[in-house]
């Protein structure tokens, strides 16, 4: 019960912060001008970035602007998309997922495991393949959502469990032997001038924007994140969407692993370990600094991992250290994290808007005695008052 | 304990003194040049209803809040000045505060839960001095009469003597010192009765040893139980200081309410003959103990309770969002189980919590807000018809008065006011059945207000019901057609808008004698 004063019903002054200055109405002009300069950097700056990282390698690196060498990054880079975006989907409801490096590898040994031990056919091979992956998604899925266990804990030691069993399953040998040639045909060489992988994961790619954009499952996915509480007050049923997310994200991971073993030919446990965790998960978070300033989208992260790719291509083809891709990779992370956070404290998003009523209500409160009260110390008074 | 005080209480023996404290918040004035007197070694209780000023008074004299210029305080001998109060000089005098919440640190034993409150003994390396702090621990404990040891789980301990510890924990420097003030906001409110005893009973012991203690209580039996002396507010202002002693409930909530009561003209007892929306029987979850309530069509029902008598609660239970222990639910005649949300939203309800936080997707547009209850709708030839939710959102926007630049803008650049009405016409879009409303003009301006209650109105007489939880009554009255009043897990009464008063919602909602 609201003890004290009831400041929400007497304080005349408008609560909220487009009672200033600016108002509605100048945002609404501003609407109707076209978008500052800054809303447009925000979200394409990732994207320009990558064309200037092209064209200044092209023009400055002969081997850089070859067919052969574009090849080679777009069919390298497949398989990470698929890995990125199946963290994306943990992500977007706000969970964690680090074991999608170790089920991509956990998927590749299983499929070829099934293949080269049990001289399966193809086709069982490949479902067994994804099924473990969905069975690994579903099993940190259950743990987060049924026993509510943290699902940056779950994932960690599921990443860390998985790697182990490959060994076992493996005794540590990379699987070499029974992948059949139809396997290899499909995802290594070109069609239409275009190397298979790639190919491969674009239809992935296009199917989960859609899913993520255009379906009500992907809307409401989204309503989770935003905020958890207010979702499932709106009826959306959480805990079932964000168990499905995991089985998603287990369920590419292996795609990815199989993806992975078509190019390959071959199946190496140490893929298991995972090295290629930080790099999907490095894409998803660059990429929600692009088209969608502040949320995880598909282009962005695809955009990011060819930023990436290209970059680490032409500092590699310029003659850097191997070291230097490491450098970049993270410094790029961080860097475009940091400038984003700045954007957005001085563009129109969320966070700047709070900050700056915040200010201007103290700027009023010191100006003016007694205090005029606003609807949001009014608000938190009320909740001392609750307390 | 102590024999009654005479009448007015002699200022001489006051262990704190409080004089001419106004406080304007705004044009309000939330407290007129109330005054405080408290005899030393007694145990005060601070009386008032919702908006009385109590909280205000606690707040200044714990130096959190600024009085005007003009208010002292005189503990300890000496004169303050209250405009200059700050809680470093609170603290100094020997004034120690124990809230609602007593700020009690789980998972943690109780020696490191007394530590919070003065730090720990060191050893000469730095490390801490846990043999010390355990011989301290326990000399606080038996000075407190604390049926606990130092190496406890607090969380293992009953929720009464957790509270026994959060005031060891403000006190355990000040055993010997009798000149300090504690004062307790409503310390009993979550206990339940049987620990409050346990609660009231030590509460009487440290007064016996010399303790000066001001009680806020809500609770009229335990005012009447353990209190020597007591002030009543009233709309800022004192209205009576007094020794309790020969004084009946019913004298209290008079006092609170500001005049005698009988409200049997608005007093509903038949109910009309019109088949109800929705009728809840028995109703038993949380502090619900058999909750009935029947919802006509076409109707604002208020419900008016004090904190924690579960106006929150029978809300959520309606929405499906926590299970009743007992009772039924029907809307429209026909039995209904509500499991969760999704159900609730299928039988033709909507609600609107207390806190925005809870209803508001922050990160999302003003649009996305909108359409997020009615998403599969817009789900037509394996498209998402965007045009359609943006055209929906534009009209909700427009029909239901929210301001916002676009219905693109994020939700958080619109005002308070507007964030809950775009809360409220997420629903209201949806043309729901039964809307449930707790505090839904909570933290918002004058003008949002109106509009609120404006598309609460319009909506019933489109069709709807509404069921609207506020902690202000006067609110109530004004946009409610009728008002149910919750007290000790019942609805104890039942009043038409017309005719009844706020003072008569707020002496029904303390209690009566014969109500028990």
């Amino acid at each position: 019960m609201v003890n004290g004063p009831e400041p929400v019903r007497t304080e005349a002054v408008p609560d909220g912060e487009p009672a200033a200055a600016s108002g509605p109405a100048g945002e609404l002009a501003a609407e109707q001008n076209g978008r500052s300069w800054l809303w447009w950097a925000e979200r394409f700056a990732l994207l320009a970035l990558l064309v200037a990282v092209v064209v200044s390698f092209a023009l400055a690196e002969p081997d850089f602007r070859t067919l052969a060498n574009l090849r080679v990054v777009l069919a390298t880079q497949a398989t990470l998309i698929i890995l990125a975006l199946a963290a994306l989907f943990p992500l977007i409801v706000g969970q964690f997922d680090l074991s999608v490096a170790a089920i991509m590898g956990t998927s590749s040994i299983v499929a070829a495991g099934v293949l080269s031990k049990n001289h399966a056919p193809l086709v069982v091979a490949l479902i067994a393949g994804v099924a473990s992956g969905l069975v690994v998604g579903a099993f940190n899925g259950w743990l987060v959502t049924r026993v509510r266990v943290n699902s940056l804990i779950v994932t960690l030691g599921v990443a860390t469990i998985l790697p182990g069993l490959v060994d076992w399953y493996s005794n540590g040998l990379t699987i070499v032997s029974g992948i059949p040639q139809s396997l290899l045909d499909a995802a290594s060489g070109k069609l239409l001038g275009l190397p298979k992988s790639i190919l491969w994961a674009i239809p992935v790619i296009v199917i989960i924007w859609y899913v993520l954009t255009q379906t009500p499952w992907g809307r409401r996915l989204e309503a989770i994140g935003a905020n958890q509480e207010a979702a499932r007050l709106v009826g959306v049923r959480n805990d079932r969407l964000v168990l499905t997310s995991f089985v998603v994200s287990g369920g590419l991971s292996a795609l990815a692993g199989i993806l992975s073993l078509a190019q390959n030919g071959s199946a190496d446990p140490q893929t298991s370990l995972g090295s290629l965790l930080l790099p999907a998960l490095a894409a998803v978070f660059l990429g929600a600094t692009a088209f969608r300033p502040g949320h995880y989208n598909v282009p962005g992260t695809v955009v990011a991992v060819f930023f990436v790719a290209f970059a680490v291509s032409g500092l590699t083809l310029a003659g850097a250290a191997p070291w230097v891709n490491q450098v970049f990779n993270g410094a790029a992370l961080i860097i475009a994290v940091t400038l984003s956070t700045l954007a957005a404290a001085g563009g129109g998003r969320p966070a700047s808007r709070a900050l700056r009523s915040a200010l201007r209500a103290r700027a009023r409160q010191q100006s003016a005695a007694p205090a005029p009260v606003n609807a949001s110390t009014a608000a938190s008074q009320i909740r001392e008052d609750r307390q | 304990m102590t024999e009654p005080a005479p009448a007015g209480l002699p200022g001489g023996a006051a262990a704190l003194r409080v004089d001419s404290l106004t406080r304007y918040y705004g044009a309000t004035r939330a407290l007129d040049s109330v005054g405080l007197s408290v005899r030393r070694g007694s145990v005060h209780a601070l009386l008032g209803g919702n908006g009385s000023g109590k909280s205000t008074l606690i707040k200044i004299v714990a130096g959190v809040v600024r009085a005007e210029p003009g208010g002292r305080i005189e503990i300890g001998g000496q004169s303050h000045d209250l405009s200059q109060w700050d809680p470093v000089q609170a603290r100094a005098a020997g004034l120690r505060f124990v809230h609602q919440n007593p700020g009690i640190f789980p998972g943690m034993s109780v020696a490191e839960n007394l530590a919070m409150g003065t730090g720990y003994p060191r050893r000469v390396t730095g490390a801490i001095d846990w043999a010390t702090q355990r011989r301290h621990s326990a000399e606080v404990l038996r000075h407190f009469q604390i049926a606990a040891r130092p190496s406890d789980q607090i969380d293992r301990l009953g929720p009464a003597t957790r509270t026994m510890i959060a005031i060891a924990r403000a006190l355990q420097d000040r055993r010997e010192a009798h000149d300090g003030v504690l004062m307790l906001d409503e310390p009993t409110a979550s206990l339940p009765r049987s620990e409050v005893v346990m609660l009231l009973d030590a509460l009487r012991h440290y007064a016996g040893l010399g303790q000066t203690i001001v009680l806020v209580s809500h609770r009229l039996d335990e005012v009447l139980e353990v209190a020597d002396a007591m002030t009543v507010l009233r709309d800022g202002r004192e209205v009576i200081t007094r020794p309790v002693a020969g004084l009946t409930k019913r004298d209290l909530a008079e006092q609170i309410a500001g005049h005698e009561v009988r409200a049997d003209q608005a007093r509903v007892t038949v109910q009309a003959a019109v088949r109800p929306r929705m009728r809840v029987r028995g109703l038993t979850a949380g502090p619900l103990r058999g909750a009935d309530l029947d919802l006509l069509p076409g109707q604002v029902l208020g419900v008016a309770g004090l904190l924690g008598s579960g106006r929150s609660t029978l809300l959520r239970s309606l929405f499906g969002l926590i299970q009743p222990e007992a009772g039924t639910i029907s809307i429209d005649g026909e039995p209904a189980v509500l499991r969760d949300p999704g159900d609730a939203i299928r039988r033709g309800l909507a609600y609107v919590p207390e806190d925005r936080a809870h209803a508001m997707f922050a990160t999302l547009s003003v649009q996305s807000n909108l359409s997020v209850p009615r998403l599969g709708g817009y789900w037509r030839r394996l498209r998402f018809q965007h045009a359609a939710e943006a055209r929906d959102a534009r009209s909700a926007v427009a029909t239901f008065g929210v301001r916002c630049a676009s219905e693109r803008a994020p939700i958080t650049s619109l005002s308070g006011g507007n964030q809950q009405k775009a809360v409220l016409a997420r629903w209201l879009q949806l043309e729901p059945r039964i809307l449930l409303l707790d505090e839904p003009t909570q933290g918002v301006d004058v003008g949002a207000r109106a509009d609120i209650f404006r598309l609460i109105r319009q909506a019933v007489a489109a069709g709807s019901s509404a069921v609207v939880v506020s902690s202000d009554f006067e609110e109530l009255i004004e946009v409610c057609d009728q008002i149910a009043v919750l007290a000790a897990g019942r609805v104890a009464e039942r009043f038409t808008a017309d005719g009844v008063t706020a003072a008569q919602l707020l002496e029904s909602a303390f209690g009566r004698d014969d109500a028990e």
